[in-house]
């Protein structure tokens, strides 16, 4: 099927052939199909063997382009060796994508370290005294430092240096020779000392984050359980109260009776009482009757006596009537509503609020 | 001007610019080039050149075969 193809096909089958970077392919390309159009425009007609012949012609007044495709592949005309011998020869760098002239100097890691890390060869193996220990974590911890820092800087050396950290500088051409000023310490006891000592400081890191947290935490769980302590001795508090109230208020409402048997030969009343306090007919239907709802019989039995309140006197002398209470009719409901309809009656007629 | 010639004047522009390639990459370059132009041409596809134009190879009834170039404005504008 036909189909255009873009000049980036050809620079990635190039590419890939040869094995130079897209950037420098597509450069060649261009370049050779500007040359072409240079050698045009200026009328000189440019041969590409396997490609065709480009030329100029004059066609009335104006030019145009003539091309004549060649008919064989460009293996047929050149071989590689043959284009090369006429070329120019030229010493090939070692970096052919980079400047030719860097010097050493200008290289951009130092090749010698610094004077820290040299300055830790006259470290001695024995410490006895306390000042030489101190002097030695200063310069190891220096020299922690300083590798740091050097991890940090050179991100193309980090992979190499994070592997050779003990015995190698990885910045110095001369990394195999022994010619070199720096070398490494042989000593193993000095980098598990100096892990310690970067682990006591993270230690102590971590205690001050954890005080830290410790002082904004427990004044809130102090403030939390005194709210909780003095709600439980408000409770406590205002519980006993209410009970001593309630036994106070038992003993004000406590009333007794006295009873005396009903002379009646009726048979209307069970009995009488005396109540030693002033009392409610509600609470003496409560006491004899079981139900408050029953005051109002109480009441007609002894309106006479009670004219216009329901509250009967200490010393004053009740009436109890008998009641009969059909239970069907109590369950339902219908006995207490008769019952409150009397009591509303006996409220409205004779004025007592 | 033929090839050879182009891959000169290309290598001495490529050191202007501090891109140093040997004569032997040059040729490599040269050659892939040529020989994928060809190859695509010969699939009776068309080749489209930036800023240059486009290729098409048309094959006839026998083994014979045209390669058509038809340039872009800029480049007859340039010529005229």
């Amino acid at each position: 099927m036909k189909k255009h193809i873009n000049q980036r096909d050809i620079i990635l089958e190039v590419s890939q052939k040869t094995r130079i970077p897209q950037p420098i392919v597509e450069a060649f390309i261009e370049q050779m199909f500007r040359q072409i159009e240079n050698n045009l425009v200026k009328g000189i007609s440019s041969n590409v063997e396997g490609l065709g012949i480009f030329r100029v012609i004059k066609s009335g007044d104006t030019n145009k382009i003539i091309f004549l495709g060649s008919k064989k592949n460009i293996h047929h005309y050149y071989t590689k060796e043959t284009i090369i011998s006429q070329l120019p020869s030229k010493p090939i760098p070692k970096n052919p994508y980079q400047n030719t002239k860097v010097e050493k100097n200008e290289f951009p890691f130092p090749s010698t370290p610094p004077k820290k890390v040299v300055e830790e060869k006259t470290t001695p193996k024995t410490i006895n005294t306390p000042f030489a220990q101190n002097q030695t974590i200063q310069q190891k911890n220096n020299r922690q430092v300083y590798n740091n820092n050097t991890s940090q800087t050179n991100n193309l050396g980090e992979q190499t240096y994070q592997n050779n950290t003990q015995n190698d500088y990885p910045y110095s051409p001369n990394k195999a020779t022994t010619n070199s000023s720096y070398t490494p310490p042989q000593t193993d006891e000095i980098t598990p000392k100096t892990n310690n000592i970067n682990d006591a400081l993270k230690d102590k890191q971590k205690k001050r984050e954890e005080k830290k947290k410790l002082a904004i935490i427990l004044p809130i769980i102090t403030f939390l359980l005194l709210i909780i302590i003095a709600v439980g001795i408000y409770f406590i508090y205002f519980d006993k109260t209410q009970n001593n109230t309630t036994t106070e208020q038992e003993e004000l409402y406590t009333v007794n009776f006295q009873e005396l048997q009903a002379n009646d030969t009726s048979l209307i009343y069970n009995c009488s009482i005396i109540p030693n306090k002033d009392v409610s007919l509600e609470y003496i239907a409560n006491e004899y009757y079981g139900n408050k709802v029953f005051w109002p019989y109480i009441y007609l039995a002894n309106e006479d006596f009670l004219s216009n309140s329901i509250i009967v006197k200490a010393g004053s002398i009740i009436n109890l009537p008998k009641i009969t209470v059909d239970l069907f009719e109590y369950n339902k409901g219908t006995v207490q509503k008769r019952a409150d309809k009397i009591g509303d009656n006996i409220l409205k007629t004779k004025h007592i609020y | 001007m033929n090839g050879p010639d182009i891959c000169k004047i290309i290598q001495e522009n490529f050191e202007k610019q501090n891109i140093h390639l040997s004569a032997s990459q040059i040729a490599e370059l040269y050659i892939n080039t040529l020989s994928s132009i060809d190859s695509t041409l010969e699939e009776e596809n068309t080749l489209d050149i930036q800023n240059f134009g486009s290729f098409i190879r048309k094959k006839g009834i026998t083994t014979s075969s045209l390669t058509f170039f038809k340039p872009i404005n800029r480049l007859t504008d340039r010529i005229k």
